[in-house]
Order: C-alpha cells, then structure tokens, then sequence
C-alpha cells in the first residue's frame, strides 16, 4: 500500500516514525518547538492523518500510532493538489476572475513566444 | 445623500478610470492607476463630497437646464438656515444600523435596506469563509531550510517580522497576513535559480512594504458595501491586477531593465506549473497573464515628459469624474477660497475649505451640534411648566409650537391650525394618520429628539394614543401623539431650527432661539388665550434669565 502525504502530514508521522506511539499532546509541544505550528493546526494535521487512515488513535491520552510505515508513504505532488484544493470554495469564482486558472500548454507557449518577440 | 448616490457618483469615475485605463495602462507609471482607484475607493467607502465648477455633474445641470423649462421650486425661509458650504451626510455606518429617516420612508424602504444587508452578509461570507479555509491551510507550511533564502531575509529586513515558509499545497507564492506578514513559497519552486528567488522574494516584500494585503480587503469592503453595483465588481478585478502590476513594476525598477525578460519568463514558468488535470482554460486569465507580461516587457523609466502627463491626467480626472456638481450658493460665500485655491477641488482631503461634516450652524456661527439640541425646561423645579401646562389644558388648545418658518397650534378636538405670517391669518391643516405601532418601533430606533421620557410615550402609545403626520415642504416633518392626556409633539427636521414648543408633556427650547422669538412665543401665549398678560411676562423674563445664564449660545436680540 503506498500513501500520498503532505509535508505538514509527514512532520507528524516523522515523529511517529522516529519515536514510536506518542500522545496528540506530546506532538503538539513538538511541532509548536520544531516548526512552529499552533495547537489547532497540530490538531487539524492529526485529523487529516486519521481520516486518511495513516495513523490510528489509542485511549486514554489520544496516543497517535502511525499505521503507515516510512516505505509506503510518498511525498504528494502538487499539480494534483491545487485541484482538490480549490473545490467547492466560492473563492473560486474570484480567483477564475483575477486570472488564477490555469492556462492551457498552447497559451503557455505562445507567452513565452510574445516574451521573445519583445524583448 | 444616499448609498445609491454614492454608489452612482462614484460609478461615473470608475467608468473614466476604467477608460484611461485601457487606452494608458502600459504608458504611464502604474502608480498612476493606484492613486485613481483610491480616489475611486475613497467615493465609494466616505461619504463626504466635493464640489468643482469643472465636475461633469455641474455640465449636466447646465445641460438639463437648457433643455427644460425651469420648475418652480417652492422656496420658504428656511432656506437661509441651508449653508453652501456644507454637505450633510450620515456616516455610512447609519447605514448599517438604524437608519435616521421619516417613518414613511422607513416603512416603504425597509425591504430595500433588508435586500442590501442580505446581499452584503452574503457577499462578505463570500470573501470571508474562502478566507478562513485558505488561512487554516497555509498554517500548516513548513519552515524553509534554504540558506539563500535566510541570507537574503537578512540583507533585507522589515520592521515588521516576516516569515518565510514552504507549502506543498500551492503552486505560486503568496503573501498573507497584515500585521504578522507570511511568505509562502510552494514546495516545487526551484530552489537552486537564485535570481528567481531573488526576484520571487522581492516582488512579495514589496506587497509586504505596502501593506497590498490590507487594500485588497478594503477593495473587498467596497464590493461588500457596493454589491449591486457590476461597476464596483470591475474595480475590484482592475485595481487587483494593478497591484500585481504596480508591483512587478517596483521589483524591474530595483533590478534593472535587463532582468525584464528574466522576470517575464519566471512569471509564465508559475503558470506553467499551474498546468494540471482540467484543459480548461478562462479568457480572462489569459488576458490578465498576458496583459502582466507586456506591462513587465514594456516597463520604462519615468521621464518627466510622462511625470508632468500622469499628473495632468489624475488632476483633470479627479475634477471631472470625481467631484460633485457645483452649488452656486457656495460661490457666492466661498468664492474667496475657492479663488485663492484652485487645486483644493483636486484631493478630496478633509482638511480643504470645502469639506465640513458639521451640522450647519443656525443663528450662532459658532455653535455646534450639541448647542443646538433642544432644552426641556420641563423638569426644571425652579420654572413652574407644570403650571403652564395647566394653564394650556384649560384653554383651547393642546399644544403651541413655533419656529422660523411657522407657528403651529393644535386646537381641543385635535385639528390643527398653522400661520406662516405671524399669526396673522390661521389656515386648518390635515395629517395622515399613522399606525401607532410602527411609529413606537420607529422610535426606539432613530429617537429623533430627545427632550422627552420614551418609556411614558411608548406607554402611550401602547395603551391607545393615536398618531398623527404632517410633513411640510422643506422636508420637515411633525409627529402628533395624542390621547386623552392631550397632544405630544415630536418633531423631525432636517436641519435644527430654531424652535418652541409646549405640548400636553413638556416645554421644549433650542438654544440657538432668539430672545424675540422667545417673545413672539409668549405674545402667541397671550393672544391664544392661555396666559395672562401678566403672567406671560413674568414668566419671559424669568426663563430668559434661565437661558442667558445656563446656555452660553443662546443669543438675545431685542
């Protein structure tokens, strides 16, 4: 089974993998140290690991145990991202209208050809 | 003046802009368009005008005028309380909240104003909840560990603390947050083209330095506010872009006019990253990536020639587009300043002659909003009003008022008699009757003019007292509250005059009232019947004692 992480997702179960279970808390302290994150966004990561099923929780404590293991996790791609990431946000609309869709490999090249002819 | 006058005056600049704008945009400093557009944001988010015998406005009347046959506008005295100088305007926060207008108005406009703050809530969640779902995802970026990165943010530092982080989510870099800025780089950037980098990091610092963040928000605020209006849309759209090309501009500057293809290339290379699974593809961005790189190819140094145009430009269309049509009893009283300045028209700062948001002053040029709020001599213990009123329920009548304008009494069964000479000749008036209800809620909402107990009117109103409207032809206008305990009178004007009331609740005064007026009021006592002549001039007297002591703008002249 290979897993497609983020690299917040990846921060967590680095320290899974490095340290074994380790309570959400426990986590939190570390990330707030290492990289500077808040408690929620800490929290928010967590969650997004659990309902991937990258790790699993264990009362009492709400200790993160990593299901996951370092070999079948893969480093996600972001040209796929953007896509999920820009669903079902009204922004959308905003953001099609200031011009940040994509542009096709055909309008790509020919800017590249209008920079050249230009300059 | 109301939102939608805001809204349409500052369309007609918008429109300019936005013609100058298509014919200029890769021509003159990109400077140029920011300064229009905050004029234009100016318009539409403060409400305060100014006036310019060059605005398209004063073209139009001239127009208008030659065109129709002049009305007759029915002129009364209060005309001399109307100051050329100023324009009145309720902040738009008045807006927002409770709106200060008649209760007929406020009846038949509520579903209006009920439609706007649906469509400003919705268009405010529009931009606000992205917002939040984009802001949790970019806390979740990682520090960036790159030493050119560190040593650059050394070389350059701010004062506000900036951090510079990395996101896989995100394909372009951005910047967010206002005060605790954050630089967010996307994770398949190449970190290795240093020039790049460079190039990245400088074109976000900048947006950092000018605080672009915040004016995009306040771009927002306004299409929030001016949400029916497809213009304001456009603004927002245009004005984005020129930050974007604003900012591009300032980062060739800094380095050089060699780096603009360099510039150019790393722009379409984001895009190109963009590339993803969906072909599709939207004209607009097309234009607005496009229009980028020709702006960033055809960036120049600003020579004077251009200097001297662009603020040729921004002064003839600010005094044409963005100033209101030219009142002509403010030539005649400000002619001076408005000589001796020519270019006050150009910046709408409030600091020119032209602006006031004062209230006009009345009879005393000093005298300010506070001055000018009614007294109610009621209460005082000293002046016995009780005893007037008796005096004023045994006669036939049940309330007396005057002001500049008229004098006003209303009789025992309630009909109601005005004199616009003095009290020479009486002519009967009807009211329209109103429904006690609304008016109580009314009320408590806009609460005209204090001077009364509104708990003991609302208890009125709820056990029964009719209402009665007048409204009079500048605007002015008179609620009559009435019930077996007699006549209250509540009075709604647009400016304050200067009045006199005594009604079945209380005896009211404006401090600005002349001592004549005073005089007129108790000679209207006698004459009515209500007072003796003897008592009438013992009380003058000694309320005129009260008011020269206690009110320091009220003005005696005999």
């Amino acid at each position: 089974m290979i897993m497609k992480l983020f690299d917040s997702e990846l921060n967590i179960m680095e320290i899974l993998w490095r340290d074994g279970d380790t309570p959400a808390k426990r986590i939190a302290e570390m990330t707030k140290e290492k990289v500077g994150w808040s408690k929620t966004t800490t929290y928010t990561i967590i969650k997004r690991c659990l309902d991937k099923g990258a790790i699993e929780r264990h009362e009492p404590n709400f200790v993160c145990h990593a299901v996951v293991t370092r070999e079948q996790a893969q480093e996600h791609e972001t040209t796929e991202l953007i896509n999920k990431m820009y669903d079902g946000a009204p922004d959308r609309l905003i953001a099609s209208l200031l011009g940040q869709k994509r542009l096709s490999t055909e309008e790509i090249s020919r800017l590249k050809r209008l920079i050249d002819s230009m300059e | 003046m109301s939102l939608l006058q805001l809204s349409i005056s500052a369309s007609v600049f918008i429109l300019a802009v936005i013609f100058l704008r298509s014919l200029l945009i890769h021509r003159l400093p990109k400077m140029t368009f920011m300064f229009l557009w905050a004029v234009a944001l100016v318009q539409l988010l403060v409400p305060v005008t100014v006036q310019s015998p060059f605005s398209i406005f004063t073209a139009a009347e001239h127009l208008s005028r030659m065109f129709t046959v002049p009305k007759l506008i029915s002129t009364s005295e209060s005309s001399t309380f109307i100051n050329g100088t100023t324009v009145i305007m309720p902040p738009i926060t008045e807006h927002l909240t409770a709106p200060i207008m008649p209760l007929e108005t406020a009846s038949q406009i509520s579903p209006i104003v009920w439609v706007w703050l649906v469509g400003f809530t919705l268009c405010a969640l529009f931009f606000i909840i992205p917002h939040l779902r984009y802001r949790k995802i970019y806390k979740m970026a990682v520090p960036n560990r790159n030493d050119f990165i560190r040593k650059w943010q050394h070389s350059n530092l701010l004062w506000r603390n900036v951090q510079i982080r990395q996101l896989d989510h995100i394909s372009t870099p951005l910047t967010y947050g206002i005060f605790r800025p954050v630089v967010l780089l996307p994770k398949n950037l190449d970190y290795d083209d240093e020039e790049q980098l460079a190039l990245i990091l400088t074109h976000e610092f900048t947006h950092i330095k000018r605080f672009d963040t915040l004016t995009k928000w306040i771009l927002a605020a306004s299409v929030c506010v001016h949400w029916f209006n497809p213009l304001v849309w456009v603004m927002y759209i245009l004005a984005n872009r020129d930050i974007e090309l604003f900012c591009d501009e300032t980062v060739i500057r800094k380095f050089g006019e060699n780096t603009k293809p360099t510039y150019a290339r790393a722009i379409v290379r984001l895009e190109e990253k963009k590339i993803g699974l969906s072909p599709m593809m939207s004209s607009f961005s097309k234009n607005s990536t496009e229009e980028r790189i020709i702006s960033i190819m055809k960036t120049k140094k600003i020579t004077i020639a251009t200097m001297l145009l662009a603020i040729g430009l921004v002064a003839g269309v600010v005094t044409i587009f963005a100033t209101s049509a030219w009142d002509k009893t403010e030539a005649v009283t400000d002619v001076d300043s408005a000589a001796a300045e020519p270019s006050a028209e150009i910046v709408p700062a409030l600091s020119h002659g032209a602006i006031t948001t004062n209230v006009v002053p009345v009879l005393s040029q000093g005298a300010t909003i506070t001055d000018l709020m009614p007294h109610d001599l009621t209460y005082n213990k000293k002046y016995d009003v009780p005893k007037l009123i008796d005096s004023l329920m045994e006669s036939k009548y049940r309330a007396v008022y005057m002001d500049n304008e008229i004098y006003l009494r209303v009789m025992r069964d309630n009909t109601i008699q005005i004199s616009k000479d003095n009290g020479e000749v009486w002519k009967k008036y009807d009211t329209d009757e109103v429904d006690a209800k609304d008016f109580a809620k009314w009320l408590l909402i806009n609460d005209p003019i204090p001077g009364y107990s509104m708990e003991e009117v609302q208890s009125r109103l709820a056990n029964g007292a009719e209402v009665n409207h007048l409204v009079f032809e500048n605007v002015k206008e008179m609620y009559f509250i009435i019930d077996r305990n007699g006549v209250q009178i509540e009075l709604i004007q647009p400016e304050q005059l200067s009045s006199v009331l005594i009604d079945g609740q209380r005896m009211m005064i404006t401090s600005a009232i002349s001592a004549q007026m005073l005089k007129s009021f108790y000679d209207l006592l006698v004459s009515s019947h209500i007072l003796s002549e003897t008592f009438a001039k013992q009380d003058y007297s000694e309320r005129i004692k009260y008011l020269e002591k206690n009110i320091p703008n009220f003005i005696v002249t005999k």
